[in-house]
């Protein structure tokens, strides 16, 4: 296990260095110049690209990036001059993160009952339902449901607020938008794994045996039905903190999903470098933990 | 020259709309309520109660709460481009004179002398502080006006001061080292003496803009690069100051108790939401949780004149195809005139403000309809129509004809025309629409290529294009102005890359840049504008486009000067 582990780790770091020099290099690549402006003079446009080492080949930039990183600095922005791109982690993350986490527990409570109902009630009516539900709720983009919820609950009922950030009513908009589509996929999901696990021998056995009803799901299925779920956490979670530009925008929440989106828009080369090493160390990180995961709880899995 | 993708901002007066008020509870009934409560009724004889028992309601602070478009990219105003910066930055600072509703006024400066050349200034600053309480000075100024040039720091401004400062540019690229040779001395705590490179009306305009705010040396040399990040790393001398600054949620401005005019503000606190735009605004101010935005969209702008709130428009930017320089391949058909004029005659504006460009303002010359002229507006002392609006097909052909005789080409021999704008779905609308006037009417092909924001204006300095859909700054004053797109034609600046030269359009354009008479100004201004419309050099221009500012009924109505002007609004 612990040879697997430490592969898995360095494995992890591996992929993480190809990451930044994928990202870096892609960058350089793409058409353009963030100082290059005929209203500035040409001697500085060249001291603007010196104070950022834009002057320098890019292999030595390369290394000087690294360097840097080594060192905790993501750098400065270029267009929000001055500002730190550590600041734009330290400010949007912990906003994007809660709302994340309110969706991936508030998901919970509601993709696990339907999930069961529909494995439980198979090509019957209630399957049917859940069903549809959660294809409307994957169908359905945020772009659309999270305007439409603004003006019902915001403008018209007023309900909640339209906008901001800063109390738990704040919260319950955005959650919802982010709980269509997610928990639609969730519900299928469960429903999949749980019938799935149904058609096992052990399940006929504990049938067999006049177990409930109930104490088979919950026993026997559900616990067996949760394994890809369960595994599955560190991903889901990482995909879900890092914000969504879609619904940030909607709700004007401050969170960090949009800022990539503009970095990259004015070839803001540090945000960029900075908002992709992080969202990528995240999801490989949650990945590491996933394998991880998996060998614990599953001793079929578990690698000597 | 000042470009604008998107839209920029302008200074001409506006128009106004109002619906009947709104009916949900506002602020201003709020207070009125609360008055009443505490009222003694009317037919009750008043109690006979000694002041001192008689405890006075303190007034609720009168806050406004406004749209931000985006998050502001710095209150250094050295490196202040957009106008949502420049706006924030107008509230909370002041220059030495102010632009308030189109005309010059005095700011911190209560008094000037300008010499005879029209070069050299000495301002007569009034006593007025920091909203720290620290005396303000001359010096102030003087350090402001160095550090937009310094040789050792690369601020986007700087360039746009050579254009006003004496030897700045000299300063700026180490052609002098010595910075007191540049053209701006404190003669004492209260004199500043400033030389202008050139004589005209400009000079005033420009120093009202946000480039030449005094900035607060013990606040601006310990920040450092971090100057302008922050709200704590901001100097403030204005009507307001920015006490918070949460990004991408909210600026907060409070009322400035050291500020020399203090008794003619009267809000209390700004807040304004960034990122509140469109729909999302809209929504809010619906809900009652804004009470001003800023858009140009019309429909929005119609669904809240509907719902009760006021409206005010202005011509923001000039939307314009502009024809690329001298090696995009196409220059030999750009230079003839009959093939621009062909183009030129073959769009339908008004069908495209009608249906794509919704607010837009089809336009039949450069003037837009608001545009100050001496006394009235420009178009109504120099009128002049320089095409339909609804294009002129047949008159485009036989000039496309014209032309092809010129070149010794037929239709199938001209290239493909390829149309760079930033891509954004109206842009793509709106040149798809272009595409298939061109095709039907004169059997020109464009093609269209939408880039990021800075991949395209890397193309555009480089000169990398055959049409460029853009918008135009309108300038402080006119278009006329140095920060509006006039300037973009005179070949005699470096950087010109366009083949079109015209030697009457740079003796007039002296003439707007160093009169001091404006009937002068207007006059050469006037003779330039009928060049460009029937020569058209380097661009096709397509529409006005009109901001709207939609805003409470509850307070009074913001002003106009070269962006909307929240400063003196009241809550009524």
């Amino acid at each position: 296990m612990l040879k697997y582990v430490i592969k898995r780790l360095i494995f992890s770091v591996l992929t993480i260095l190809v990451l930044i020099t994928a990202t870096f290099f892609l960058m350089k690549a793409l058409p353009g110049d963030p100082f290059q402006n005929d209203k500035v003079p040409k001697e500085v446009q060249m001291r603007q690209k010196a104070y950022y080492g834009l002057d320098k080949p890019v292999v030595v930039q390369y290394f000087q990036y690294l360097n840097n990183l080594i060192h905790g600095d993501l750098g400065t922005s270029m267009k929000n001059f001055g500002r730190e791109v550590t600041s734009y982690i330290r400010e949007g993350f912990p906003v994007s993160a809660s709302l994340g986490l309110a969706a991936f527990f508030a998901g919970q409570f509601i993709s696990w009952p339907l999930g069961i109902l529909a494995s439980q009630f198979r090509n019957k009516a209630p399957d049917y339902l859940v069903v549809f539900i959660a294809v409307c709720g994957i169908a359905l983009p945020e772009m659309v449901i999270g305007p439409v919820l603004r003006y019902v609950l915001g403008v018209k009922l007023k309900a909640l607020p339209v906008t901001g950030w800063g109390t738990w009513q704040h919260y319950v908009m955005p959650v919802m938008v982010m709980l269509f589509g997610s928990t639609g996929m969730a519900v299928r999901s469960h429903r999949a794994n749980l019938l799935s696990v149904s058609t096992q021998d052990y399940m006929k056995t504990a049938r067999a045996k006049g177990m409930s009803p109930a104490k088979v799901v919950f026993k026997h299925q559900l616990r067996n039905a949760s394994v890809p779920w369960f595994t599955g956490i560190p991903g889901t979670l990482a995909r879900l903190m890092t914000g969504s530009m879609v619904i940030e925008n909607i709700f004007l929440i401050p969170g960090m999903g949009k800022h990539l989106v503009n970095a990259l828009d004015a070839l803001d080369y540090p945000v960029v470098m900075g908002l992709t090493l992080f969202y990528g160390t995240m999801m490989i990180v949650a990945n590491f933990i996933s394998d991880m995961m998996y060998g614990i709880v599953d001793p079929r899995i578990r690698i000597h | 020259m000042a470009f604008s993708v998107l839209e920029g901002c302008g200074s001409d007066s506006g128009t106004t709309t109002t619906a009947a008020p709104a009916e949900t509870t506002t602020k201003a009934a709020q207070a009125e309520t609360t008055k009443a409560n505490n009222d003694t009724p009317a037919t009750t004889a008043p109690a006979e109660t000694t002041p001192e028992e008689t405890e006075p309601v303190p007034a609720e602070p009168a806050e406004l709460r406004m749209s931000i478009d985006f998050e502001p990219t710095t209150l250094d105003p050295h490196n202040s481009q957009d106008d949502v910066t420049i706006k924030l930055i107008l509230l909370s600072n002041e220059g030495l004179v102010r632009n308030r509703g189109g005309s010059i006024v005095p700011g911190i400066a209560e008094s000037w002398e300008i010499s005879e050349d029209g070069l050299e200034y000495t301002f007569h600053l009034r006593e007025s502080k920091w909203a720290d309480g620290t005396e303000l000075t001359a010096e102030d100024f003087v350090y402001a006006f160095r550090r937009i040039v310094d040789p050792n720091q690369a601020y986007q401004q700087a360039e746009g001061a050579y254009l006003v400062l004496a030897n700045a540019m000299e300063y700026h690229t180490g052609k002098i080292t010595d910075v007191e040779e540049l053209g701006v001395k404190a003669i004492d705590d209260h004199t500043l003496y400033v030389k202008a490179v050139s004589p005209g009306t400009e000079m005033l305009y420009t120093l009202a803009g946000a480039d030449w705010i005094p900035i607060q040396k013990s606040v601006a040399d310990p920040a450092g690069p971090a100057y302008g990040t922050e709200a704590q790393y901001v100097s403030n001398n204005g009507p307001y100051k920015i006490t918070a600054w949460e990004h991408q949620s909210k600026v907060v401005l409070e009322k400035n108790e050291n500020y020399w005019d203090k008794d003619n503000i009267h809000l209390d606190k700004i807040t304004g939401f960034i990122n509140a735009t469109g729909q999302t605004a809209a929504d809010m101010m619906l809900a009652g949780d804004l009470d001003y935005m800023t858009t140009t969209n019309s429909e929005i702008h119609d669904q809240l004149v509907e719902a009760g709130f006021k409206s005010f428009s202005y011509t923001s930017s000039l939307q314009c195809l502009l024809t690329g320089g001298s090696n995009t391949g196409l220059d030999v058909y750009f230079e003839n005139e009959h093939f621009i004029k062909a183009m030129n005659l073959a769009i339908n504006r008004k069908a495209i403000t009608d249906t794509l460009y919704k607010g837009g303002i089809p336009a039949s010359r450069i003037s837009w309809p608001t545009m100050k002229g001496v006394d009235k507006p420009f178009v109504e002392e120099y009128p002049y129509e320089a095409w339909s609006i609804e294009g002129e097909p047949e008159k485009a052909k036989a000039e496309m004809d014209l032309a092809l005789q010129e070149l010794g080409k037929t239709i199938d021999e001209v290239p493909e025309i390829c149309v760079l704008c930033y891509e954004s779905e109206k842009n793509l609308l709106l040149i798809q629409a272009m595409q298939d006037m061109y095709l039907k009417t004169l059997g020109i092909k464009l093609t269209i290529e939408p880039l990021p924001i800075q991949a395209m204006f890397s193309k555009v300095f480089s000169n990398d294009f055959d049409l460029w859909w853009s918008g135009m700054s309108i300038g402080s004053q006119d278009w006329g102005s140095p920060d509006g797109f006039l300037s973009s034609f005179d070949w005699r600046n470096e950087g010109y890359t366009g083949s079109w030269k015209d030697e009457e359009f740079a003796r007039l354009y002296d003439i707007v840049k160093t009169t001091g008479d404006l009937k002068e100004r207007k006059d050469a201004l006037f003779e330039i504008e009928k060049i460009l419309c029937e020569q058209h050099p380097p661009f096709l221009l397509a529409a006005y486009t009109q901001a709207y500012i939609c805003y409470s009924p509850d307070y009074t109505d913001p002003e106009l000067a070269r962006y909307d002007d929240i400063t003196y609004m009241m809550l009524k």
